[in-house]
C-alpha cells in the first residue's frame, strides 16, 4: 500500500531580525522531521511549545512552504507545487483549527460557512443539492436543519467546533489535519467532540494528523504518535507504546508530568530542569541534551539517528539500550 | 478554635446588562485557612473566576456587583474585615500586602515596559517602608527563592525576554514579595506545557508550606485538582454544586456533574476499544438562561421531571464536610432518603 502522505527530511527556517539591517540567525522551527501516514490512519503529534507540531501541520496542508525536505501526497510531490497545481490536494487534505471562535467568518451563517467549500471546489452542482449536502453534513456532526441561518456567534463552542468539522468535511477529504481541535473547549464539551472525530475519522476512513499537547487525547484517537522537541521527533511509535512503554527520556519526562485527575495516583515525576532552548540556537548533537537526566558528553557530539527499537518503535537515543 | 482566615457565606455578585441581570455567582459559602488549598473546579460561566475577583475588591463596578453575603477575612492585626463591604482605600491596602492573586496570562499582570525587578520593588515599596536598595534586594531574593536561573541577570530583564513559565514565576515573585496569607491563583497553569506546569505546582505547593499561605485555586482541570487541592468545591452555573475533602470528591462523588466530570476526562492507558468517551451531553449553561429548577438537568442523566425541574435543590450536607447539589443523591447513591 502506498502512503497517503510521505513528509522526508521536512525542514522549515523562519528568518528573524538581527541587529540593524542584518538578519539574524534562522528560527529553526522544525529541523529534518520524517514520516508517513496511509490512508485512514490516525497519527498524533505530541509536543510543547516551540516544538514545530503547528508548523509541520501548517506546512503538510502547504499553508506555508518548507525550507527543504519533501512533501509527497498520495505519490505527488506537493513540496513547492504552485497553486494552479494543488488543485486536488487542496481539497483533499482540510484543516480543523484549534479555535472555534476565531475560525469561522462571524457574518456567514452557518449554511454559508459549509457551503462555500463546495463552492470552490465545485463538489456539488445546483442550489438544492447543495443544501442538501449541507443538511447532510450538519446532521454528520450532530447539528440540523434549524441551524442553517445561524450566525456563529449563536452556538457555543463545541458547536462551533462542530461547524468546522462540517465544514472540513464537505468536500470528502482524505487527510484531516486537526490543529489542538479540542484544547479550546470545556472539559465536559471536549469528550463529545473527541468522540464525534474518531466515530467520523473511523466511519469515513480518513487519515488524520492529530496535533495536541494533550496526551491521553492523543492515545485515544491516534494509532500512532510522534513526539515532538525543538522542531524535531524523539520517539514515533504505536500510540499504546508509547504511552505505555515510553523509550525517549523526554517522551517519559513529558508523560510523567501530566496530572492525574486521582488524588492516589502514584506517580514518579521526572521533573526537568531549566528552560527550552531556543529555537534560534538549538544545542548540538541531540537538542534535548540540556535538559535530559541520563545526557553523557557524547550526546553533544551527534545528532541521534532515529533508530527501530521495536516493530515500528523507533527513538532519537544514542543511550536507548540503558533505558 | 479561632477564626478562619477567610470565610465566604452566601456570596452573590450579579451583572447587569442590556438583557437584564444575571447572577454569575449565586450563593456560594465556602472556608479556607491558612496553609490551606481549595481549589475551585469548573467550566466557562460556572462563576469561578467572579468569585475570586469578587474576594479581591475587583469585580468590574458597573456593570458586575456584590449583591450579597459577607466575605470575612482575618487580616494581620487581628482585625476581621467584610470585604464584600469594605472601600476601595481599605481593599488597596490589602491587596498585594495580604491578599495576593496570579493569573493565568501572566503578561496581563506584568508591565511590559518595566523590568521585572522595578515590578518586584514597586510592588514592596507599595506596601513596606523599604527603600530603593533594600528592595531590590528582596526582589533578587524572590528570585532566587522562586528558583529563576541567573537572577542577577533576570532581575534587569523585560517580561517579553522571559519564557512563559519564567514569566510566571516572576509574576509569583511580584505576587509573594510581601508574603501575603492568601493567595488566589486563577488557572496559573493553564496557558503553560505540562513539564512547565508540574514545576510551577510543586513551586506553589512548596511556597504555601514556607509561607503557611491559604490558597484558593482555580482551575477547570481535574487532574491539577487532585494534585493540589485539600478540598475541592465545585461550581456549575454560578452555584456550588459539590464540595468536600479532595479524596472524598474524587471517591464518593455525589453530584452527576462532578461525576460526569471525572468520567469524561481522558487519561492516560484508557482502552479506546471500550467505547466512546462518557461525555456530558449537552452544552455548558448560558447565565442569562438559567435552566428552571437543578440548573444541571437537561444535561443529566440521573434526570426526573420531579424534583429536579421543579426547584433549585439546595445543598445538602452528606457527612463528612462533604456538601451536594442534587434532590436525588441519595437515590443515585443508593442510601435511604
Amino acid at each position: 500500500m502506498t502512503a497517503l502522505l510521505e513528509v522526508d527530511g521536512l525542514v522549515r527556517h523562519f528568518p528573524t531580525a538581527g541587529r540593524w539591517l542584518r538578519a539574524g540567525p534562522p528560527l529553526r522551527a522544525v529541523s529534518g522531521v520524517s514520516f508517513s501516514i496511509e490512508p485512514g490512519e490516525v497519527l498524533g503529534l505530541v509536543g510543547e511549545s516551540g516544538s514545530g507540531k503547528s508548523t509541520i501541520g501548517n506546512l503538510v496542508l502547504r499553508l506555508d512552504e518548507p525550507t527543504a525536505g519533501r512533501i509527497l501526497f498520495d505519490g505527488q510531490d506537493i513540496t513547492h507545487a504552485p497553486e494552479a497545481a494543488l488543485g486536488s490536494v487542496r481539497r483533499r487534505a482540510q484543516p480543523i483549527f484549534q479555535d472555534p471562535f476565531g475560525s469561522l467568518d462571524p457574518r456567514m451563517t452557518v449554511e454559508q460557512i459549509v457551503a462555500e467549500a463546495l463552492l470552490i471546489h465545485r463538489a456539488v452542482q445546483g442550489k438544492a443539492a447543495r443544501r442538501d449536502r449541507v443538511v447532510e453534513l450538519l446532521e454528520m456532526v450532530g447539528l440540523g436543519t434549524d441551524h442553517l441561518q445561524r450566525f456563529p456567534h449563536q452556538f457555543s463552542g463545541g458547536q462551533r467546533q462542530r461547524i468546522g468539522i462540517a465544514r472540513a468535511l464537505a468536500v470528502k477529504p482524505e487527510l484531516i489535519v486537526a490543529d489542538e481541535p479540542v484544547s479550546a473547549l470545556d472539559v465536559s464539551i471536549q469528550a463529545q467532540i473527541v468522540n464525534l472525530l474518531r466515530d467520523l475519522q473511523r466511519r469515513l476512513g480518513l487519515a488524520m494528523i492529530f496535533i495536541s499537547h494533550d496526551l491521553a487525547v492523543v492515545e485515544y484517537i491516534a494509532d500512532r504518535v510522534a513526539v515532538l522537541y525543538l522542531g524535531r521527533i524523539m520517539e514515533i511509535a504505536p500510540a499504546r507504546d508509547i504511552i505505555r512503554a515510553p523509550k525517549h527520556p523526554y517522551t517519559q519526562a513529558l508523560l510523567s508530568a501530566v496530572p492525574e485527575p486521582d488524588p492516589d495516583a502514584k506517580r514518579r515525576r521526572i521533573v526537568l530542569q531549566g528552560d527550552l532552548p531556543s529555537p534560534m540556537a538549538p544545542p548540538s548533537g541531540c537538542v534535548f541534551r540540556t535538559r535530559c537526566p541520563y545526557a553523557i558528553p557524547a550526546c553533544a557530539e551527534t545528532v541521534p539517528d532515529l533508530g527501530e527499537i521495536a516493530p515500528g518503535h523507533r527513538t532519537a537515543c544514542i543511550r536507548a539500550d540503558i533505558l | 478554635m479561632s477564626a478562619p482566615l477567610l470565610q465566604v457565606r452566601d456570596l452573590r455578585v450579579d451583572f447587569t446588562g442590556e438583557a437584564g441581570t444575571v447572577s454569575a455567582v449565586a450563593g456560594v459559602s465556602f472556608t479556607v485557612d491558612r496553609g490551606e488549598t481549595l481549589v475551585i473546579v469548573g467550566e466557562s460561566g460556572s462563576g469561578k473566576s467572579v468569585t475570586s475577583l469578587a474576594l479581591m475588591g475587583l469585580v468590574p463596578q458597573p456593570p458586575g456587583r456584590i449583591a450579597g453575603g459577607e466575605i470575612l477575612f482575618r487580616a494581620r492585626d487581628g482585625r476581621t474585615l467584610d470585604l464584600a463591604r469594605a472601600d476601595a482605600r481599605t481593599m488597596q491596602q490589602l491587596r498585594g500586602a495580604e491578599i495576593a492573586m496570579i493569573f493565568q496570562e501572566p503578561m496581563s499582570a506584568l508591565n511590559p515596559v518595566y523590568t521585572i525587578g522595578e515590578q518586584i520593588v514597586e510592588t514592596v515599596r507599595l506596601h513596606e517602608p523599604l527603600g530603593r536598595r533594600a528592595a531590590r534586594a528582596r526582589a533578587l531574593e524572590m528570585l532566587e527563592w522562586l528558583g529563576v536561573p541567573d537572577p542577577q541577570r533576570r532581575i534587569d530583564a523585560y517580561p517579553h525576554e522571559l519564557s512563559g513559565g519564567l514569566r510566571q514565576r516572576a509574576m509569583i515573585a511580584m505576587a509573594l514579595s510581601c508574603r501575603p496569607s492568601l493567595l488566589i491563583a486563577d488557572e496559573p497553569t493553564t496557558a503553560l506545557d505540562v513539564t512547565v506546569q508540574a514545576q510551577i505546582l510543586d513551586l506553589i505547593r512548596r511556597l504555601q508550606a514556607e509561607l503557611s499561605m491559604g490558597v484558593i485555586f482555580i482551575t477547570h482541570n481535574l487532574g491539577v485538582a487532585a494534585e493540589i487541592a485539600d478540598r475541592i468545591l465545585v461550581m456549575y452555573a454560578g452555584q456550588m454544586v459539590e464540595a468536600g475533602p479532595t479524596r472524598t470528591i474524587f471517591r464518593q462523588t455525589r453530584m452527576p456533574y462532578t461525576q460526569g466530570l471525572l468520567n469524561s476526562v481522558p487519561r492516560l492507558g484508557m482502552d479506546r476499544d471500550a467505547g466512546p468517551l462518557p461525555a456530558i451531553p449537552g452544552n455548558v449553561p448560558n447565565l442569562a438562561a438559567r435552566p428552571a429548577g437543578c440548573a444541571f438537568h437537561p444535561r443529566c442523566r440521573h434526570v426526573r421531571p420531579q424534583p429536579c425541574l421543579d426547584r433549585v435543590p439546595d445543598l445538602e450536607d452528606c457527612g463528612d464536610d462533604h456538601l451536594v447539589r442534587c434532590a436525588r443523591w441519595r437515590e443515585i447513591a443508593g442510601e435511604p432518603a
